[in-house]
């Protein structure tokens, strides 16, 4: 994020089985999408990207081709060619409005008991598992919170630290999930209304989670990362419940 | 805010919820005449129809699952056991698939199975049977069925005295909210549907949301909460008022 660089990007987003074109797009729009390949960065090349999800090379040309027609990524030729994530734009927020309205609270209930889930016992394992680099990790990331100037940038800053929670965790699978549930609610957690909390509202949140992994209170540490993910998500039902009553006067 | 106010707003929400729940029994109650007819026009006692004679019911339960703002998931018939000549299990249902279309849903039969559908043993068929009446079963997850959070309206149907099976619709609890959500949102106070197991079907604030169980809140009622029975008696769903005024996302 902030232009470091993301050399392990990759290890994320690892297939377990052959997978199909749709699934590769997917991963690669989600590791994009959450600056885990940052703008204008150049996308390891197709056959190693092709080993790292486990495709076929034709496979994975398929996923960047599409990707390419959506102008998500370009493709340069020559020398220095290759393949590169293109500068997007915000997401406007009323496009996002309209994604919350197409959800039930019941599916965003649904969508936070899983988060709760995965996000709960990450933190566990990351404070039974995780090391001084992870901390550090994750100290870098409520820091870029803090100095996010835009809402994608803090909502990235966010969506990273969960995801490194996870990651410190040692788990594929949770980590897997994690970047799956951010790519689904952490841009609507950023959505701008009356009820969006402060940056600092959210470091201070993370911060607690992360004291909590670096004494190793692993019960602490789940407990308060399932509470940060319920309140994010009681914010969302509430605020679909606002968009439900402006709808029906 | 006076209390004939407050009693008006309850009152004019329970009926909205009544209305919206006699709608989608009136469109089962259509397809449930529809197969009496089709056992009828068999004639002679003693011959059963055969499942292609459950066919003609399909472009009418498409139209239902095609109706604009409907909120149903699938709909048809299922039926007792035995009943037809040429099948042990049977079902005529059909539902949206993920992409919008209208299937028939495949249900297993097979008991060997580790997903076998026995729907002999599932409320929404066994209640209607044991008691001649109308039910609304849920909100639960169909496992196997439709692998989805939904609620099963379900109804008898009787030909000669004789249980046959039941007519049916499974909602969307997704998308019935709207219409449950839109009278909850006109209550200055928190409100909540509960079904008579004391799960929260609807509300009007994130403090309860659907599929939990509110029964503590209930076991407080006398004292703290409103808690008013649905007319609409198939659905033993009541309205619970509680008395702390509604919170605005904004204002949390």
């Amino acid at each position: 994020m902030n232009g470091k660089s993301t050399p392990n990007a990759g290890s994320f987003m690892r297939l377990r089985q052959e997978g199909r074109t749709e699934e590769v797009v997917r991963r690669l729009m989600e590791a994009i999408d959450l600056g885990l390949y940052s703008e204008g960065q150049q996308l390891p090349s197709e056959s190693e990207l092709a080993m790292q999800f486990g495709v076929a090379t034709v496979t994975l040309r398929e996923a960047l081709a599409y990707l390419r027609q959506r102008g998500v990524i370009e493709t340069r030729r020559g020398r220095n060619g290759g393949s590169f994530v293109c500068n997007s734009v915000e997401i406007p927020a009323d496009i996002l409005l309209d994604q919350l309205n197409e959800l039930s609270t019941i599916e965003l209930r649904d969508l936070g008991d899983e988060h709760v889930a995965i996000a709960g016992t990450a933190a566990r394992l990351a404070a039974k598992r995780g090391t001084e680099e992870h901390h550090q990790h994750l100290a870098h990331y409520i820091a870029a919170l803090g100095e996010a100037q835009s809402r994608r940038e803090r909502r990235r800053a966010d969506a990273r630290f969960h995801i490194e929670v996870a990651a410190a965790s040692q788990s594929v699978r949770l980590t897997h999930a994690e970047i799956r549930l951010q790519a689904e609610v952490g841009e609507l957690l950023w959505l701008p209304s009356a009820s969006t909390p402060n940056p600092e509202t959210v470091q201070q949140e993370h911060q607690a989670i992360l004291d909590a992994i670096i004494s190793g209170d692993s019960t602490l540490a789940g407990a308060l990362a399932e509470a940060h993910v319920n309140r994010g998500i009681k914010r969302l039902i509430s605020l679909k419940l606002e968009l439900l009553s402006s709808e029906t006067e | 805010m006076a209390e004939d106010a407050l009693n008006r707003e309850l009152q004019d929400c329970i009926s909205r919820i009544d209305v919206s729940i006699s709608n989608i029994f009136a469109q089962i109650d259509i397809l449930a005449r529809e197969v009496c007819a089709i056992w009828q026009q068999q004639g002679s006692p003693g011959k059963a129809p055969a499942a292609r004679d459950l066919k003609s019911l399909r472009p009418l339960i498409d139209s239902h699952l095609a109706a604009p703002r409907s909120c149903l998931q699938g709909t048809g018939v299922v039926l007792e056991p035995n009943v037809l000549q040429d099948r042990e299990m049977y079902c005529e249902w059909r539902h949206l698939t993920t992409n919008g279309r209208i299937a028939p849903l495949d249900l297993n039969f097979n008991r060997s199975s580790d997903s076998y559908y026995n729907y002999r043993d599932m409320p929404w068929f066994t209640r209607p049977r044991s008691t001649g009446q109308r039910v609304v079963i849920g909100p639960y997850i169909d496992l196997y069925g439709q692998d989805t959070y939904i609620l099963t309206f379900a109804q008898p149907l009787n030909v000669d005295g004789r249980f046959i099976g039941i007519a049916g619709a499974d909602i969307a609890l997704g998308r019935f909210e709207r219409i449950l959500v839109s009278g909850l949102l006109k209550m200055s106070h928190e409100a909540f549907i509960v079904t008579d197991e004391g799960r929260v079907v609807a509300a009007n604030t994130a403090n309860w949301t659907a599929g939990e169980l509110a029964r503590h809140a209930m076991s407080r009622s006398e004292n703290h909460c409103t808690v008013v029975d649905l007319g609409e008696q198939a659905s033993h769903w009541a309205l619970v008022q509680r008395p702390c005024i509604r919170q605005l996302a904004g204002a949390a």
